[in-house]
């Protein structure tokens, strides 16, 4: 079904885009709006059904626009050096440390031995794992790191493929705590930055790295909460003793002996950009700290420049530099204003409700394309019902980024989810049982968040 | 007495797919048995590597060895069981680890083992398999007039 939907949106996005360009522009809209409309259209299609590279694609977008002159080509390049686009790369270099190290799966290992011989307090065990160090690195890097752990607690306790129910939960544990871990700070999901980088490019307004967790912190406690709940009480767990598990894993904890002098490096570095980040964000900007961060674990040593090229990906650079791009074209060309006034001031519904359903559209569509594409492609139409509504930016961007962060069901949601999968231990109708209990569960709390929390911290509904 | 072969491309389901056999194999019959090793996991690699996520290439072979690794942990651990149920069933047992890009050697043995029946564990993850080293058997099996039972991780296809 979703793969005949995906045949379709592409052809549909390719005809979109030669209609628009060869069409006159709509009442209202500029020609070059018109052709940023295009180039909007065309990317998205192709972002939702992966014809090409994700990163390609973004590079598509960049070329397009100067081409068919919506924007001159100075001024396209010049959007794609943005703050958020360097804190990424700083981000992704100080992680690449903790996995090249290993200083982050000795942490793993550390906090799952601690959980204690019952098969429950593993899975507790894997959950606050997963989520606390989605907190401090990417989510899918914690998912890597955490996988090679979880197999072997899976072959140690001799769980078979499919019909182990305790293998399924082990599995699914390790990727929804770092599904839920990586939206609570810019470090576990870099999507949260991109969102906060369109934010700043359409209305100037930029949001910090502490003021981020004092916004999205509920969702995951809540959410971490009621899923530990959820396997206490519902989940069949078909074992009685992990203790053989267990030893294996303390015996390879304490095999790694001491920390070396690269991890205890990477630890005093780590704290200097973390506290920077939490403390001294008005005086040096966060993106200057990580990328200071990136230089100090080069400089000292703690990984080589080659072994940080292993790790990073550049294509995500590519991603997100052509997503801010191409979304900064639709309101430099009035796409946006245009939206808003065509569209979304005629839509007769209630703001807070037009904020939820955009909260689950979003959730939804990150089920079954990249979290990152999702929030580049609907962050920019939120910001035209922004200013159609008077609704607060800031609630809008945390709204579709959240939400766009938390895909529990299928593996082509995020990288975590297909890892867990690759696994071969549960199928995606087993995901689905439980994923889609705790995606509605997650809408609930984000209602009560929206619509409680984030107004008693002064974060308003209206503009 | 009867010849079979089991071709294993999942280690998913196993459970059925030995209910399976004590249904069907009955004492002196021969099974021979090939488990198809992994390599390599190309749409996981693809997938996370450009698809979904921008993964380093360290990071995407690191998951993919550990996805190969348990692959073929779980293939010998089987064969061993198979072993220990061949002989509890008292049937003739040519087990073999075969590699995946050796379809052509696997077919040329099919077409002049002699078999009764054939019996096939797929996969329908793409990312714990080679669906294209999959499909390009199970295509050729369906030319073949050999009769066949085929599952896919161990639920048996209609």
């Amino acid at each position: 079904m979703l793969k005949y939907l995906k045949e379709i949106s592409k052809y549909a996005g390719l005809i979109f885009f030669i209609i628009l360009l060869i069409m006159p522009p709509f009442a209202g809209l500029n020609p070059a709006g018109q052709r940023a409309l295009a180039v909007f259209v065309l990317v998205l299609s192709f972002w939702v059904t992966h014809v090409l590279p994700l990163s390609v694609t973004s590079l598509l977008g960049i070329a397009l626009l100067p081409l068919l002159n919506v924007m001159s080509l100075e001024y396209t390049f010049s959007l794609f050096g943005s703050k958020a686009i360097f804190f990424i790369l700083g981000a992704l270099i100080l992680a690449s440390g903790l996995y090249q190290t290993g200083l982050g799966s000795r942490l793993a290992f550390k906090i799952i031995s601690f959980s204690g011989s019952s098969p429950l307090k593993l899975l507790y065990g894997i959950l606050f794992t997963a989520a606390f160090l989605s907190l401090i690195m990417p989510e899918h890097a914690v998912a890597a790191l955490l996988f090679p752990i979880v197999l072997e607690i899976a072959v140690s306790l001799d769980l078979k493929p499919l019909e182990s129910n305790y293998g399924k939960l082990l599995f699914l544990t390790m990727a929804w705590g770092t599904v839920i871990g990586g939206i609570t700070t810019y470090l576990g999901g870099a999507r949260n930055l991109l969102a906060v980088g369109l934010l700043e490019k359409h209305y100037g307004i930029t949001i910090g790295f502490f003021e981020w967790i004092k916004y999205s912190w509920p969702l995951p406690f809540l959410l971490l909460i009621v899923f530990a709940v959820i396997i206490t009480k519902f989940a069949d767990i078909d074992i009685s003793d992990t203790s053989s598990s267990l030893k294996k894993l303390k015996a390879k904890s304490e095999a790694r002996g001491n920390l070396s002098g690269a991890e205890k490096r990477l630890i005093v570095i780590l704290g200097l950009v973390v506290f920077s980040w939490l403390f001294l964000s008005n005086l040096i900007n966060i993106a200057i700290t990580a990328l200071l961060g990136g230089v100090l674990i080069v400089a000292f040593k703690v990984v080589s420049w080659k072994e940080v090229e292993e790790y990073v990906n550049w294509g995500v650079i590519l991603m997100y530099g052509g997503a801010i791009v191409v979304a900064s074209s639709l309101v430099e060309t009035g796409v946006t204003d245009w939206m808003a006034a065509r569209f979304f001031s005629q839509l007769e519904l209630a703001p807070f409700l037009f904020i939820f359903l955009l909260a689950i559209f979003t959730s939804i569509l990150t089920e079954g394309v990249s979290n990152i594409a999702s929030v580049a492609v609907i962050l920019p139409l939120a910001f035209s019902a922004a200013e159609a509504y008077s609704l607060n930016p800031i609630l809008l961007t945390l709204s579709v980024a959240l939400s766009g962060g938390l895909a529990f069901l299928l593996p082509m949601g995020t990288p975590p989810n297909a890892i867990a999968f690759s696994s071969g231990y549960y199928q995606i109708k087993d995901a689905l049982k439980w994923g889609l209990l705790l995606k509605v569960i997650g809408w609930l709390i984000y209602i009560l968040v929206a619509r409680f929390y984030w107004p008693l911290i002064g974060l308003e509904t209206f503009i | 007495m009867k010849k079979y072969m089991l071709i294993l491309f999942s280690y998913g389901g196993l459970k059925k797919i030995n209910k399976h056999l004590k249904k069907n194999l009955k004492q002196d019959d021969q099974l021979l048995v090939r488990a198809v090793m992994l390599e390599e996991v190309p749409k996981l690699f693809n997938h996370l590597i450009s698809d979904v996520g921008f993964l380093g290439e360290k990071v995407v072979s690191d998951v993919e060895d550990s996805v190969v690794d348990i692959y073929q942990d779980n293939a010998k651990d089987y064969l061993a069981e198979l072993k220990e149920l061949a002989a509890a069933m008292n049937f003739k047992l040519d087990k073999k680890l075969i590699k995946q890009n050796k379809a052509e050697e696997l077919k040329q043995e099919i077409k002049t083992a002699e078999l009764d029946r054939i019996f096939i564990n797929f996969s329908h993850n793409e990312f714990v398999s080679d669906q294209v080293k999959e499909d390009e058997i199970r295509c050729w099996l369906k030319k073949t007039e050999l009769p066949q039972d085929i599952f896919y991780d161990g639920k048996k296809a209609k």
